[in-house]
């Protein structure tokens, strides 16, 4: 199993490699389309955002920036967004995410957030570590791409509530970032 | 740039897990590109998406799926930056305006611009057409010194970013680049304050309800 860490990529960023690509590939290639699938894609849907994704890493891979978030974190901002052009524009106007900018810009003001194997694992602990009827809702939101609307809907209770629970999970997070920082 | 008013942590979680209708996510977008502390809330979240993908059990993919994403890159030009020189181009002639990069694609790149319709006595606005949203809206409004919207609610939530000016209602003062993120159980009465007028680009998901027989016939009739 190839180990998709920070060298690794740094090594995409200097040369583009096809053959380190297509290992690349191999690694988040199933992971995209499965988190598509479970967010409600057919599987030839998801496929389609994964090999969009994937040609888009290979194009911007020069401009990710490892002092902005994660690697994951990039990939998954560029699957997103991918997945909201498709679904929501089909038009003239595609999609605009600061998050995407953000992350590739290189603003010196910004705090650093490098995720490493351990930082990955605390967050993972974190989101496991949420009282269960936040972890919920956090899960609904990232693992289904439900809105707040629809959340409510799917628990029967009011969006007020789905509010404050992610609210509060906000905190914790954050609490919890700080703290294996 | 220090900002004073900024979106509900929930809407930067459903922002960065993909929940927010186009309009929304726009004025957040412009919210972040000025707000170095909600930039940081959205990376905190971003992460939990990146955990996300490394934790997902593999999908199989289709067997012809590696070679055609290897065909595509083969075929692909092997220029340096070849997409995002438009993103930073954008962003460089954005430098120059007061118009955030998020909002540019949109409504340009100066607020002398755009090409106001008369709504009402110092309140003039222009829609943005949203294709492919059925149930959200974008508006750009330029009300005048000490003009109030009248008191309203809402059928559903309602995002107000301020591109120049200042108003104030009973949640705070809002001043460039504050972002109102309100839900449809606030009640309020929106007044441009200071000797300028306010231009605010505004994401609803319904029309305003308002308190007044007369609004609400006018609204009728303007759909606001």
């Amino acid at each position: 199993m190839i180990q998709i860490d920070i060298t690794f990529v740094k090594k995409l960023q200097i040369k583009k490699n096809p053959k380190d690509f297509s290992m690349l590939f191999q690694f988040y290639g199933p992971k995209i389309k499965a988190l598509m699938i479970r967010s409600g894609s057919d599987y030839a849907f998801a496929e389609d955002i994964m090999h969009d994704t994937m040609l888009t890493v290979w194009k911007k891979i020069d401009l990710y920036n490892s002092s902005k978030g994660s690697f994951s974190s990039w990939i998954y901002t560029i699957a997103r967004n991918n997945r909201i052009d498709i679904l929501r524009k089909k038009s003239s106007q595609p999609y605009v995410d600061i998050n995407e900018v953000e992350m590739m810009s290189n603003d010196p003001d910004s705090e650093k957030i490098i995720l490493d194997s351990q930082t990955a694992a605390n967050i993972k602990k974190m989101v496991r570590q949420l009282p269960q009827k936040q972890k919920i809702i956090i899960e609904m939101a990232f693992n289904e791409d439900l809105t707040q609307k629809e959340i409510a809907e799917k628990l029967e209770i009011p969006i007020g509530t789905v509010k404050s629970r992610m609210r509060l999970a906000y905190i914790k997070l954050k609490e919890g970032f700080k703290e294996y920082q | 740039m220090k900002l004073s008013q900024h979106p509900d942590p929930a809407s930067l979680l459903s922002y960065s897990s993909g929940g927010l209708s186009t309009p929304f996510s726009i004025l957040i977008s412009a919210h972040i590109s000025l707000c170095n502390t909600c930039s940081e809330k959205v990376k905190l979240y971003n992460e939990i998406g990146g955990v996300l993908i490394e934790d997902t059990a593999d999908a199989d993919l289709s067997q012809d799926a590696l070679n055609k994403f290897m065909n595509a890159i083969v075929h692909e030009s092997d220029d340096r930056l070849p997409t995002d020189s438009k993103n930073v181009d954008i962003q460089q002639q954005n430098n120059n305006t007061e118009i955030p990069f998020p909002l540019y694609k949109y409504i340009g790149s100066s607020i002398e611009k755009i090409k106001w319709r008369y709504l009402a006595p110092g309140i003039k606005r222009v829609s943005i057409l949203m294709e492919g949203e059925k149930n959200a809206y974008l508006s750009l409004l330029h009300i005048g010194p000490g003009k109030k919207i009248p008191e309203h609610t809402h059928t559903g939530e309602e995002m107000t970013f301020v591109i120049s000016g200042s108003f104030q209602d009973k949640t705070g003062v809002y001043n460039i680049g504050d972002l109102a993120d309100h839900d449809e159980e606030i009640e309020h009465q929106p007044t441009v304050i200071g000797k300028h007028p306010c231009v605010c680009i505004v994401a609803t998901e319904g029309p305003m309800i308002f308190k007044s027989f007369f609004a609400n016939l006018f609204q009728s009739f303007y759909r606001i």
